[in-house]
């Protein structure tokens, strides 16, 4: 499914990190810097896909949602 | 004037005064010289640890920071000589409960730790052994509420370890094992924390000491990201071994046994099984003999195990009295403790220990439900039976029923296929700080 057809016709995999990988990248790098893989389903499928995100990308999302979500709550 | 004296003593009196002021000055000089004399350090150390064993926890760090002042005195403000006396002083704040204090020199530590890393790369990785002793110690303290903190600061610090000698020594370097089997263990006992809730949240901090909400997982999704990293990391070792060629011709299937203790703890039996049947069958096939491969599994062993042993010398033979199990807090159930360093300073509870018998199966029985799905049922321990404990009460006596059901052992292999062992003796330890009647056996 993370198979894609490359410019020069080779089949490139997309290919994200381990647990281990990125537990071992988080442990050298600032915490806002840090990133979070997890299992997804998209909206539309029921195939989970991993996804990697910056921590603090998810941080912001996070607040910027729940802000939102207050505003058209009240 | 001077009436009364005679004039030759007024005299010496006045050529001797100055002299003699002039000596004891020097000899006020030379002692406050001395209290900064490196061989002080050494002194001030034993001293301090005179202090620790007599229990004196507050005069004991007094003079392990007094031995710090000295070392950065002689050896310089980032020298590596500050870190014995450090720390044994973090060590002394532990055990007061001062952990606001310890915290900052946990940091000061670290920092000091880093500032070798440019110098000295092997002092470097001394001292992250020290730094993460003291993590270790520092999350199994039950009255600390960093805890889980601690836990994922030493896990960090051995993988900064791994990063260090992947770059400066290789990828495929033999001194990466100990570090990788330390984040193993690390794992494990972040999953026995989260046995324990619901939910494990990792919050971080940042520089300037403001709070970054990290992410919280539940407990399964925890749960398959140590299992799935601490198989990844035992696959590592592995292919290390299999890439040495100093090593012993035993380690690789001796590895193996590691990855089926993993898979065991995890509840895959089945996988775990035919690991260790292939780890036999792998040492038969080095040329060792059925007796020596045998003896690898002859002695239970309580899972998981707390070093990596890759020779066979390191397996002792069956018949050595009754299983010894120091449970190391009550953070962390069911474990060991991993060594004498991170064993926390109480004496609270560590009297508690009951001597217990049992019978132990190589698998959990099954069940087979209507849909013939097969379900595991109870543990692999069976007819627990106490025969003797101290205090010996019935409340004990019921807890270390419940304690050791939780242990999970190696499973013996004889002649190449798992059998039962009967009559297994336990000596179990209580962990200090462990509370008989508040502990729930829900």
């Amino acid at each position: 499914m993370t198979a894609c057809l490359g410019p020069a016709g080779s089949i490139h995999q997309k290919v994200t990190p381990t647990d281990a990988e990125v537990e071992a990248y988080n442990a050298s790098v600032s915490p806002e810097e840090r990133i979070v893989c997890r299992e997804e389903v998209p909206v539309g499928s029921f195939i989970p896909r991993r996804v990697c995100r910056l921590q603090a990308h998810m941080d912001s999302t996070s607040d910027e949602i729940r802000t939102e979500l207050r505003r058209v709550l009240q | 004037m001077f009436s009364g004296f005679p004039a030759f003593f007024v005299l010496y009196l006045l050529v001797q005064c100055p002299l003699l002021y002039a000596q004891g000055s020097a000899n006020s000089t030379q002692a406050f010289l001395n209290a900064y004399d490196q061989g002080n350090i050494e002194q001030l150390v034993s001293q301090g640890l005179l202090a620790m064993e007599a229990e004196d926890f507050p005069e004991a760090e007094r003079i392990f920071l007094e031995a710090m002042q000295v070392a950065k005195v002689n050896y310089g403000l980032s020298s590596k000589e500050q870190r014995i006396p450090l720390r044994h002083a973090i060590e002394a704040q532990l055990s007061q409960g001062k952990f606001e204090q310890a915290e900052n020199h946990l940091t000061y530590f670290e920092w000091l730790n880093d500032e070798i890393y440019t110098r000295d790369f092997y002092a470097y990785l001394e001292g992250t052994e020290l730094l993460s002793e003291l993590l270790l110690k520092a999350s199994a303290d039950a009255n600390n509420p960093l805890g889980v903190r601690y836990l994922i600061a030493a896990k960090n610090l051995n993988w900064r370890a791994v990063s260090g000698i992947e770059a400066t020594l290789g990828e495929d370097n033999i001194q990466l094992t100990p570090w990788l089997y330390n984040i193993v263990l690390a794992h494990y006992y972040q999953s026995s924390l989260v046995k324990n809730s619901s939910v494990i949240s990792y919050v971080h901090r940042s520089e300037d000491d403001e709070e970054i909400n990290g992410f919280t997982l539940t407990m399964g999704e925890s749960l398959r990201i140590s299992y799935r990293i601490g198989a990844e990391l035992l696959n590592r070792i592995a292919d290390i071994y299999a890439a040495t060629e100093e090593v012993p011709a035993e380690s690789l299937a001796l590895v193996q046994i590691y990855q089926a203790d993993w898979e065991m703890l995890f509840g895959n039996e089945t996988s775990a099984l035919e690991l260790y049947t292939d780890s036999y069958n792998q040492l038969l096939a080095n040329g060792f003999g059925p007796e020596q491969a045998n003896r690898v599994f002859a002695r239970p062993t309580v899972l998981p195990a707390t070093t990596l042993a890759t020779s066979l010398e390191a397996f002792a033979d069956e018949d050595q009295g009754p299983v010894r199990f120091h449970a190391w807090t009550p953070n962390y159930p069911a474990t060991h403790l991993p060594s004498e360093e991170v064993a926390i300073n109480s004496n609270a509870g560590a009297e508690f220990m009951a001597l217990v018998k049992f019978t132990l199966h190589p698998l959990l029985p099954a069940g087979l439900m209507s849909n013939d799905r097969i379900i595991p049922l109870g543990f692999n321990v069976d007819d627990l039976e106490v025969i003797s404990a101290t205090p010996d009460n019935d409340l004990v006596r019921q807890r270390a029923l419940y304690e050791v059901s939780l242990l999970q052992f190696r499973p013996r292999i004889k002649d190449g296929a798992p059998v039962v062992i009967e009559d297994v003796r336990l000596e179990y330890l209580f962990p200090p700080q462990y509370n008989v009647l508040s502990v729930s056996t829900n």
